[in-house]
């Protein structure tokens, strides 16, 4: 997805305003010459600098380039649910695993991401669960990480 | 399946799993959350205990470091997770600090203390060229030229800027005659000293041990009532100037707040056994780490002891909101 | 001499060469996946060594951090995502280089060259570490600050192509680095009311979402991409490297050095020490118009100084008991449990163990380069998989390796967030480096400033009045403004002559 560097700029000077005003609402501190706001002020002028010579730049360029582009894929169905597909498998990840459990939401995620790609139901599955079991051995009980077991918290080994 | 029934087996899975828990607590790895990076003190005794408690229980005992916003991540951690003796942690004095500060509303009461195993009190160091021989020296440079030597060793408000302040405070000194900057820990605020950065950085001995060994640096004092037995040249603060004023950091195993008491009943021994063990033991007096032990109503009271007392010191020097 | 023999049995103990072997399959594995560290492997180590002698729990470790910084830059050059930290200076470059068909050399040049710049530190660790720990140990806030202002500097020669737009990433990366309590006033910024974010925004899951996840996603929004060249006849990742070694000798020499250097610095391990390298080398280079297009020169620099950082860190450790990194943090601990309390007497009181570890440290380096080679040749069969399979697999290993740095679903959620920003980063022509090392580096930036403030009782000229700080200060100077000053004394003798 591209943008037009005027727009580009023009988002990050606002943003850069935000946080020199916010920085600027940050208390003193007792002892210390330089408070928390002071190195947020610097950052902020500092990015709203660079937008304005992106802006400039921006205006200098014209509209030849168009205010918003998108990629090639992003314009056809596949594209859009391939891309859809990624954001919600690690969306669903991050709002399932805890309850649900590793062991369940891993495989699920991979088979979506498959299908969406157009991998064979069968292989999909197979590669899924044995993909999943495989990560969660080697990061479960090579590297110790507490992978959350969820439902499966009965049969946990 | 409708909803009705999806809810109904997910309810009888919890409780089959909760069930399972109380029967036979480990029957599976044990989460150890530290709220201090790896390479710390903390990390380095919770790693000791885990390694050992592992051996007890016969569960894998997996520590974790939550680390960041000066500790309230990970004692957040702790005191969040599910009470069924799967996530514990270790707790540090600053539990007792932060929430006077305004940053959490969490306290000690919000945890089930199983035992404070550690209490490192402060000492004074000084870099090994510094004029100051004595405690009082420093004291008197302090006082005459009020802002001028910087001292160190820990975030802005923790337990060794508390640990100057109060004793300055104690001395008559206006306590921002030693003004603090700020570090990410005792050894690089020791290294900023050598640096000729900062003269002055009241951390525990066992931190400042290997500079110490080294000749760069040298200890005026301890803030406690009784001398190091590895560094006994070092005096007691009350034996040097005549001032009570005492403060130290410690550590305690807790876990969530509501540790069923099959749990407790199963660690407590197991951890008691550790701590009289002689590899804990060795582990300990190697690093310099004073052992101590408070289990049950006598941890209690030692945590709101030390809970009010900070608060005190806190209010009195300016550091609490 | 005698020291030297009993260590030398110490060392040639079948097992510790078992330990030693089985510790290095260990920690090519742990660099190799994404969001675990060098660090993490050593911290994963401490309860395994706790029951063994000295000798092999040291020998453990040393031999797994030295291969996890080298295997970090498998799947960055691989798949685009840095395994530790320390790759990620370089895995654009590296990655570009696969993407011409020339993994085997990106990888051949990673491999050799690390062994090269790890033996280069364990040599100057052997023969200067009392020396050059007293010069570390002059380093104060005052040094620092002037240190990560050039390692900042760093931000415009490392993007490739438009400086604006490398400018703006450094300060979006800047900005991130605000977020949380860890500011030198101790005081909640930018949270939102987070308890995560207070704890700041985690580095790794950031670096993940920036280089995977955004690959990931620009993947998938463009079906029926090209599969990764993969050649045919899979090369010899040696092949070329002895032309590598005539033509780059300079570069290695200086990689070499400057990661020891920076290795021996509190505070500054091998991360930084990649970004400054690849940095210089680009600065340096008679072509520097190669670098970011797939050109092994930065590789070479680099990856040598990451893998010297690594030795070069344990200087200070052994000396003073300072650590030079994150890693000798937890060393020093170790080396306390094991009687071999580290300060200038472990010279005496524990020689022979001491001179054990140094040739450990040839050893681990050796050992690099069969044992890489082993890996690599794993590794590249994964690339023959088609990439419907593979690129979920990938996310997959992401999404587990953000959530393993701090164990919290929150390091999941930066990945996502993170792996969208970098993704209109860069197809808005933003490169990614830049804000990485903004987020590296913010946080000291700050925290040197202030704390050299209140020490120069907010004097600014503070900052030039010690000697070492005051040299780098003229340096870091002489760096911005110099292209100015050529300028404009050019313009001003065109008139004239």
């Amino acid at each position: 997805m591209r943008f037009h560097d005027g727009i580009v700029g023009l988002v990050l000077l606002i943003g850069a305003l935000a946080l020199v005003a916010y920085a600027r609402s940050l208390p003193a501190m007792p002892g210390q010459d330089f408070g928390p706001g002071f190195f947020p002020t610097i950052v902020g002028a500092g990015m709203g600098l660079t937008s304005l010579v992106l802006i400039a730049r921006g205006m200098a360029a014209g509209r030849g380039t168009g205010l918003m582009e998108l990629d090639t894929g992003l314009r056809d169905r596949r594209g859009l649910a391939g891309v859809a597909a990624v954001l919600g498998g690690i969306l669903f990840y991050l709002l399932a695993a805890d309850e649900l459990g590793f062991l369940i939401v891993a495989p699920l995620m991979l088979l979506v991401l498959f299908r969406s790609q157009g991998v064979r139901w069968f292989s999909a599955i197979t590669i899924a669960v044995v993909a999943s079991l495989l990560v969660h051995f080697a990061f479960y009980k090579l590297l110790r990480v507490p992978l959350p077991w969820g439902l499966l918290t009965p049969f946990s080994w | 399946m409708n909803r009705r029934s999806l809810f109904a087996l997910a309810a009888g899975a919890a409780m089959v799993a909760f069930a399972g828990t109380a029967a036979a607590w480990p029957t599976r790895p044990i989460t150890m959350v530290v709220p201090w990076g790896a390479g710390g003190g903390t990390d380095a005794t919770a790693r000791v205990i885990g390694s050992l408690l592992e051996k007890e229980l016969g569960q894998p005992v997996n520590v974790v470091n939550r680390t960041g916003g000066s500790g309230v991540v990970g004692h957040t951690a702790i005191a969040t997770a599910s009470p069924d003796g799967y996530t514990l942690g270790i707790m540090t004095v600053e539990i007792n600090m932060m929430h006077w500060q305004g940053l959490t509303k969490l306290t000690h009461e919000n945890y089930t203390p199983i035992a404070i195993y550690n209490i490192d009190p402060a000492g004074v160091q000084v870099a090994a060229d510094a004029p100051y021989k004595s405690i009082k020296d420093l004291l008197d440079a302090i006082k005459a030229n009020p802002g001028k030597l910087k001292a160190s060793g820990t975030g802005q408000g923790g337990i060794w800027h508390l640990a100057i302040a109060g004793m300055l405070k104690d001395a008559g000194i206006d306590p921002a005659a030693a003004p603090w900057v700020p570090s990410q820990g005792a050894a690089s605020g020791l290294q900023d000293m050598v640096a000729g950065g900062v003269q002055v950085v009241p951390c525990s001995i066992p931190e400042a041990r290997a500079m110490l060994d080294a000749g760069k640096v040298r200890s005026l004092v301890i803030m406690d009532g009784k001398r190091n037995p590895v560094y006994p040249d070092v005096p007691t603060l009350k034996e040097a100037t005549g001032s009570d004023w005492t403060m130290a950091a410690w550590r305690a195993v807790v876990g969530p707040k509501g540790l069923p008491k099959e749990v407790t009943d199963k660690l407590l021994p197991a951890l008691k056994k550790i701590h009289g063990s002689k590899e804990f033991r060795d582990f300990m007096a190697k690093q310099g780490f004073g052992v101590f032990w408070a289990e049950g109503a006598e941890a209690t009271a030692f945590l709101t002891k030390s809970n009010t007392a900070l608060g005190d010191v806190m209010k009195a020097v300016g550091i609490a909101k | 001499m005698d020291a030297l023999l009993t260590a030398f049995g110490l060392v040639l103990d079948p097992y510790v060469l078992l330990v030693i072997a089985g510790s290095a399959a260990f920690g090519l594995f742990v660099g190799a996946v994404p969001g675990l560290t060098a660090t993490m492997a050593t911290a994963l180590l401490v309860p395994v060594t706790f029951f063994m002698e000295p000798v092999p729990a040291i020998a453990a470790i040393v031999t797994a951090t030295a291969m996890a910084i080298f295997s970090g830059d498998i799947p960055g050059c691989l798949v685009r995502i840095p395994g530790t930290p320390a790759s990620a200076a370089y895995t654009d470059e590296a990655y570009a280089m696969t993407r011409k068909g020339q993994a085997e050399q990106a990888l051949g040049a990673g491999l050799v060259f690390s062994a090269l710049g790890g033996i280069f530190g364990s040599i100057v660790l052997v023969l200067a570490a009392p020396a050059l720990a007293e010069v570390a140990l002059r380093f104060s806030s005052f040094e620092y600050f002037w240190l990560v202002c050039l390692g900042l500097t760093c931000a415009v020669f490392i993007s490739t192509g438009d400086p604006v737009k490398g400018l703006i990433s450094l300060f979006l990366g800047l900005s991130v680095s605000l977020v949380g309590l860890d500011n030198p006033a101790g005081y909640p910024r930018l949270t939102f009311g987070s308890i995560e974010l207070l704890g700041s925004v985690s580095f790794i899951p950031t670096m993940i979402g920036m280089f995977a996840v955004s690959e990931i996603i620009r993947w998938a929004a463009s079906p029926g991409a090209a599969p990764f060249h993969v050649q045919n006849n899979i090369g010899n990742v040696f092949t070329g490297m002895g032309r590598m070694m005539v033509t780059y000798r300079r570069q290695l020499l200086r990689g070499s050095v400057l990661g020891t250097l920076i290795g021996a610095l509190p505070g500054a391990g091998a991360d930084i020490a990649a970004w400054i390298a690849y940095a210089m080398s680009k600065k340096l280079s008679k072509e520097p118009e190669k670098f970011g297009t797939g050109h092994p020169e930065g590789i070479v620099e680099s990856g040598a100084a990451n893998n010297a950082a690594v030795s070069g860190a344990w200087i200070p450790a052994l000396v003073f008991g300072i650590p030079g990194d994150s890693i000798t943090a937890i060393v020093i601990g170790v080396l306390y449990m094991k009687g071999m309390n580290p300060g200038p007497t472990v010279f005496m009181n524990n020689a022979p163990q001491l001179y054990a570890v140094f040739i450990v440290f040839f050893i681990a380096n050796l050992m690099m380069l069969p044992f890489g080679w082993a890996a690599i040749k794993a590794a590249k069969q994964i690339l023959r998989m088609p990439r419907s399979v593979l690129m979920p697999i990938i996310l997959l290993f992401c999404i587990v390796g953000s959530f393993a740095i701090n164990n919290t679903a929150f390091g999941v959620g930066l990945m996502l967030v993170f792996g969208i920003v970098g993704y209109l980063m860069e197809s808005n022509g933003i490169p990614v480096a830049p804000a990485i090392l903004g987020l590296v580096l913010g946080a000291l930036l700050e925290d040197t400033f202030v704390s050299s403030m209140i020490k120069s009782d907010g004097n600014i000229w503070g900052l030039f009045e010690r000697p070492i700080a005051g040299t780098l200060g003229a340096v870091t100077l002489l760096v911005w403004f110099a292209p100015l000053l050529i300028r404009t004394m050019r313009r001003w003798q065109a008139p004239a002559s």
